[in-house]
């Protein structure tokens, strides 16, 4: 009886069924500059959207803006950052989970995506964290009109997932191996007790698994026979290219070891995240085929550990603090505050400085990634903003992100800012917007779709209330397929 | 012979046109101003350190004996102001909380590298008053991040003591406060023995007849509080150090940089201010949850120096939703003068120009955007007329851009402090290092 009766009730037609996507009416913009995506520049154009997608772009010089003074371009595309990613969004238990998927444990109506559509972003990769060695596949997604906003959220407040395997994540920094140790000694029950605590060690593990894939490969192209392996197509995947290798590397020598690897595999597409130190091997991008960069989010850590001298003090004090009195406490070196860059990194006298530093210029606010803020700490301390400028002028294909940027209070270190810090340290100011919309799209392979402002197109766009780059500019309006996300005309 | 002859000649040419020490005149496509004004040609005349005459080209004759350097497609600029800071120091506290004798004049590094990356963000001149962590913590100055000794930086000794109302890290609120009180109270205790002491001491001299002593500098020094017997005889050389220090503040003689935080701080540091008449005398230092309290600074009239990050974000207890507040702009409604500080932790907002062009961004009017970076820093110091103005007889200390100062791409060309250039973009090995990425 009871159970008729609930069952009456979850088959009951009066359940509401869940909300339809309001039609979108057409939407017709007018602004004085319009930034096509691909590096072309408009005075004056009229964008239409009708249906979720750009029905047309008509130079209209002498017509009356939307809002005068306003610039358009296409919505942002973010190719490396954790919008809905967590710590926990990698499976640690492993350090070898390629068929792992980052869609399936990302917070899809993660309230961070507000953040990030508020600052223009309309489609981003979303990258699983790095504790593993081989940790699993990348998804790249809309910010807006995904399904739990119908079922559960506020309008518009969930992320629609376009390609739900769009790279695959491998790292040998430390951040994959940070938390292993070996067992002598300790309790071992405990499966961080395993390898690798080293970069060999890591490396190793990236090969075993595409020995295997290789291996697999053959045999099943020889005996169809063979079972299928998810993990192994995955591998498989990225061996022929149809899925491209991201490849965790702050680190020159980490970019060597990842071309040597590229080498090896033959993997078609490999792209370098984090990219601290890659400004120190342009020659050797530069001349590698399949291969791009993804820098940021932009630090100046060499020039940020210098700077804060007082910082050091009170994060030493903080982690050993002195007792309350006496001269004798005296432990300050001064000379310490002025050491060499390069003794500043990892010697045991020295870290708690440069862990506040670094700590405090790449810490997200917001559901950090503890592997990162780890694998900075160590590995970012040579990160100059200027990288970006320097990359792009060698000709190496060159990609901005936020990383963890979209934390509530981090407005200033989304999309657009990494993009105005890498203009303001040399990256020629007409790349800037193609490297956010146009090419970044085309870096994750959605670029037949997103990323420019043409008919045909997703109706992603931003209208910025003045030179998208200048921090006295805010977007006015976001669209999201069509659907208007954030609208601040009138406030302005 | 020859070369010897050369050399003669060579000296005596030097010597007949002597190099006019701080003095030069600049003339640039433009010149931006901390109202906002744009003086289009302009010419700037810096004699001896000072402002000597500063307009449209035209209008501003260079002295025959003063350099003019024409930087047509630069834009001259007075230079951020940054208004409290507790950088450039080895460390910005002493462990014991009450700490009035002070001076940061004997923890200041002249060769600290905030001084140098200052000079490379425009911002030539600083309060450095010590930092936060403390109950009273001892003496600012104002310093110009150029020069090899403090002396040679200071701009001003003396400005202002700091007191933390605040808790120190680690403390309760009661504690900080407890611990403010009996400091006073421990004063007050002092005070009246020196007092009885000092009066037993005159009255027994005058029992024996004798003349008072001619050396003691007339009494006088305690000013504040109830009136105690002997107190009108103490000076300050009856002081020890800190009792000088805190009698010094309880008198209403220092101007104080008063941290409170939060708005529950603010509250009991306008109790505190107010019942000891120091209201006056304070510069409020704040975090951006300060905004709460926007109505009491408001009714308290005294400036504010927000620290760092200008946005306050809190997550409502019951909607889990975060509310974000720009304080800036909190305060500019309130009708609170402001100061914006670098927020060193972040690329872009590390920089003043970044922290006033956001402002402007967040609905605060370019010209209080601009002030909080330039002129109400120098207000705050006193040094308005000296400051951040290029009205003759303020400092000749100005900033070459290669575009208006808060241009998100603008950069900074020379520094030049009192007439004395101090930075040169094309000599800073440093910013060459990172912009060219060498290996070294």
């Amino acid at each position: 009886m009871i159970l008729s009766a609930l069952l009456s009730i979850l088959s009951s037609p009066a359940l509401p069924a869940p909300p339809v996507a309001p039609a979108q009416e057409p939407l017709t913009l007018t602004a004085e500059r319009v930034h096509l995506g691909d590096g072309r520049v408009l005075e004056g154009a009229t964008v239409t959207l009708e249906g979720g997608k750009v029905v047309a772009v008509t130079p209209a010089p002498d017509a009356a803006a939307t809002v005068p003074g306003a610039v358009l371009t296409p919505g942002l595309v973010d190719p490396y950052c954790f919008l809905g990613v967590g710590a926990a969004t990698v499976e640690e238990s492993r350090e070898v989970t390629p068929a792992a998927r980052v869609v399936d444990g990302a917070r899809l109506d993660d309230p961070a995506l507000a953040n990030a559509w508020e600052w223009g972003v309309t489609t981003a990769y979303l990258s699983p964290d790095s504790l593993s060695v081989i940790g699993g596949l990348g998804a790249v997604v809309k910010t807006a009109g995904g399904e739990p906003a119908d079922l559960f959220a506020a309008d518009g407040a969930a992320m629609r997932v376009l390609e739900p395997e769009a790279g695959l994540r491998v790292a040998i920094s430390v951040d994959s191996f940070f938390d292993n140790f070996t067992p002598s000694g300790r309790f071992t029950n405990s499966y961080h007790a395993r390898r690798p605590n080293t970069r060999m060690g890591s490396v190793w593990l990236v090969r075993e698994a595409f020995y295997a894939a290789q291996a697999y490969r053959e045999a099943r192209a020889a005996d169809p026979e063979v079972a299928e392996d998810p993990e192994l197509e995955v591998l498989v995947a990225a061996l022929e290219g149809r899925v491209p290798v991201r490849f965790l590397a702050r680190r020159a020598h980490d970019v060597q070891t990842a071309l040597r690897l590229k080498d090896e595999f033959g993997w078609p597409r490999l792209v370098i995240e984090e990219a601290a130190e890659s400004y120190l091997v342009p020659e050797l991008l530069a001349e590698t085929d399949g291969v791009a960069v993804v820098c940021g989010p932009l630090a100046d850590a060499r020039a940020r550990v210098l700077a804060t001298g007082p910082r050091r003090e009170a994060m030493a004090e903080a982690l050993d603090p002195p007792e309350i009195c006496c001269e004798d406490q005296e432990v300050h070196d001064p000379y310490l505050a002025h050491a060499e860059v390069g003794d500043l990194s990892g010697t045991l006298h020295d870290p708690p400085a440069f862990l506040a530093d670094v700590l405090l210029a790449t810490l997200p606010r917001y559901g950090f990634a503890s592997g990162f803020a780890a694998g900075r700490v160590r590995e970012a301390e040579r990160s100059t903003p200027a990288s970006p400028g320097l990359l792009a002028a060698h000709g190496v294909p060159v990609f901005l992100a936020a990383g963890e940027g979209y934390g509530a209070a981090d407005t200033e270190a989304g999309l657009m800012a990494q993009a105005r810090t890498a203009v303001r340290w040399g990256l020629p100011l007409e790349r800037a917007v193609p490297m956010v919309t146009h090419d970044a799209a085309e870096l994750l392979g959605v670029g037949d779709r997103v990323g420019l402002l043409a008919p045909g197109y997703d109706a992603d766009l931003v209208l910025w209330s003045g030179d998208p780059l200048d921090p006295a500019s805010r977007p006015l309006l976001v669209v999201v397929d069509g659907r208007v996300v954030l609208d601040r005309r009138s406030q302005d | 012979m020859r070369p010897l002859s050369l050399l003669l000649c060579s000296l005596a040419l030097t010597a007949a046109v002597p190099a006019q020490q701080g003095s030069i005149a600049v003339r640039v496509g433009k010149a931006f101003l901390p109202d906002g004004s744009v003086v289009q040609d302009a010419t700037l005349v810096v004699r001896d350190g000072r402002v000597a005459a500063f307009g449209p080209a035209a209008d501003v004759e260079v002295p025959f004996d003063v350099v003019l350097h024409e930087h047509p497609d630069a834009v001259l600029w007075t230079g951020f102001y940054e208004a409290h800071t507790s950088n450039g120091m080895d460390r910005p506290n002493e462990n014991v909380p009450i700490a009035p004798f002070l001076d940061v004049k004997d923890s200041i590094d002249p060769v600290s590298f905030f001084f140098e990356d200052s000079l490379r963000r425009g911002t030539v001149a600083m309060a450095v008053v010590p930092g936060n962590d403390t109950v009273i913590g001892g003496r600012g100055r104002v310093v110009a991040p150029h020069g090899m000794t403090v002396e040679d930086m200071t701009l001003e000794a003396d400005v202002g003591v700091k007191i933390a109302i605040g808790p120190k890290r680690g403390w309760s609120r009661s504690a900080q406060l407890a611990e403010l009180r009996e400091a006073e109270l421990e004063l007050a205790r002092d005070l009246k023995e020196i007092g009885a002491r000092l009066l037993h001491e005159s009255e027994t001299r005058a029992d024996r007849g004798e003349e008072p002593d001619e050396d003691r500098a007339p009494g006088g020094f305690v000013r504040f509080g109830d009136d105690f017997p002997g107190k009108e005889l103490i000076t300050e050389d009856d002081l020890d150090d800190t009792q000088r220090g805190l009698v010094r503040i309880l008198n209403g003689d220092e101007r104080l940089w008063v941290w409170a935080p939060q708005a529950t701080d603010l509250v009991h540091a306008r109790r505190w201010l107010e019942d000891r008449g120091l209201l006056g005398n304070s510069t409020f230092v704040v975090t951006s949850a300060a905004h709460e309290a926007a109505d009491q600074l408001a009714e308290m009239g005294r400036p504010v120096v927000l620290l760092g990050d200008p946005w306050h974000v809190v997550r409502d207890p019951v909607t889990r939703e975060e509310v974000r507040t720009f304080a800036p702009k909190a305060f500019h409604e309130a009708g609170v003068t402001f100061a914006l500080t670098p927020d060193r932790s972040r690329l872009g907002p590390d920089r003043l120009a970044y922290q006033a062009a956001l402002a402007i961004r967040e609905g605060v009017p370019a010209p209080v955007a601009l002030a909080a970076v330039t002129t109400v820093p120098a207000a705050m110091w006193g040094l308005e007329d000296r400051l951040a103005s290029f009205a003759e007889g303020a400092d000749g200390t100005f900033v070459l851009l290669d575009a208006e100062p808060l241009d998100p791409v603008s950069h900074v060309l020379e520094v030049w402090v009192q007439g004395e250039k101090v930075y040169d973009r094309n000599t800073d090995e440093r910013l060459q290092r990172l912009l060219e990425g060498r290996r070294n």
